[in-house]
């Protein structure tokens, strides 16, 4: 029988072991994955997530049960990894692309690739690009949002993505055309 | 291909198994946390202890200091003191009687001169 989350979040504030250990059990994997989309270095990622998780343990006694749990530990996880990136790396947060061309080039039904695909590609992309992409296509936040969170004007936030979702799209083609360079070849001449 | 709602549906179910490690890493920062605590409260109650004894000890002196200048021993510290300047005022030395039949010896001595 599986122990009810209420359950393990009382224990947790308690700072009873034993709840510890479980909510740990239950949650390592999803929140782990987060630090792993953010932080390319693993040994960075495993840091943040040990940070974050400790936390979220140490400051339980704040969630009030007001909205998702998972929802509030994600968003711990979050702030952690953009504390990381903006001491530790310099995320380039300047281009800035003019409104006029935002409008045009942002849609949120624009197909991307399959989802392990990106989170592969995500790996090769600058600090700020992958920052703005994580926060705006996984976290679901709002330009306005993030621009709140990393200090960058909202047209800057919109620039990153645009720019991020092109390096995919750039790399992805890249890709094909080496796995399939006749095919890309034919397309390239229709 | 996906659009980017699809992607964050994905990413909600999105696991990547954790380092064996970081739970004894973990845990490790946990219990130092709660020594921590445990530190500090006893320090807060080490604190608590010697200020009631500062307190304490305090009290104790002030009343002792109260008992040794009540009114009533005052009052007897007085009169002793009254007493002694009496003492000093006594004819012992003054000696005012022998002064005056020293002064009226020399007025009879100074009488038989002038004869």
């Amino acid at each position: 029988m599986s122990i009810q989350i209420q359950d393990i979040i009382q224990a947790c504030k308690s700072q009873k072991p034993d709840g510890q250990k479980i909510l740990y059990e239950r949650y390592k994997d999803t929140l782990y994955a987060i630090c792993t989309r953010y932080l390319k270095s693993s040994a960075d990622a495993e840091d943040v997530f040990i940070e974050s998780f400790y936390k979220i343990l140490t400051k339980i006694d704040t969630y009030k049960g007001e909205g998702n749990f998972e929802g509030w530990m994600r968003r711990i996880v979050v702030n952690e990894c953009l504390m990381f990136l903006r001491k530790n790396t310099n995320l380039h947060l300047t281009i800035a692309i003019p409104e006029t061309d935002i409008a045009d080039e942002i849609n949120d039904n624009d197909e991307l690739e399959s989802f392990e695909e990106i989170i592969k590609i995500l790996d090769e992309l600058p600090a700020g690009y992958r920052t703005v992409f994580n926060l705006y296509v996984f976290e679901d936040y709002k330009h306005r949002e993030i621009a709140d969170m990393l200090g960058i004007s909202i047209n800057t936030s919109k620039s990153q993505l645009i720019l991020a979702k092109k390096r995919i799209l750039d790399i992805i083609k890249k890709k094909e055309s080496l796995t399939f360079p006749q095919f890309n070849h034919s397309i390239n001449n229709i | 291909m996906k659009n980017i709602n699809d992607l964050r549906s994905f990413s909600l179910k999105h696991r990547v198994a954790a380092p064996e490690n970081a739970w004894m890493r973990l845990e490790s920062k946990l219990e130092n946390a709660r020594d921590k605590r445990k530190i500090s409260k006893f320090k807060y109650v080490s604190v608590a202890a010697v200020m009631f004894a500062v307190a304490a000890v305090t009290a104790l002196l002030l009343s002792q200091r109260d008992l040794i200048s009540t009114p009533a021993d005052s009052s007897e510290m007085y009169s002793l003191q009254i007493l002694e300047s009496d003492q000093l005022l006594s004819p012992g030395i003054y000696e005012i009687d022998k002064l005056r039949t020293l002064k009226s010896r020399y007025d009879g001595l100074s009488s038989n001169t002038k004869m």
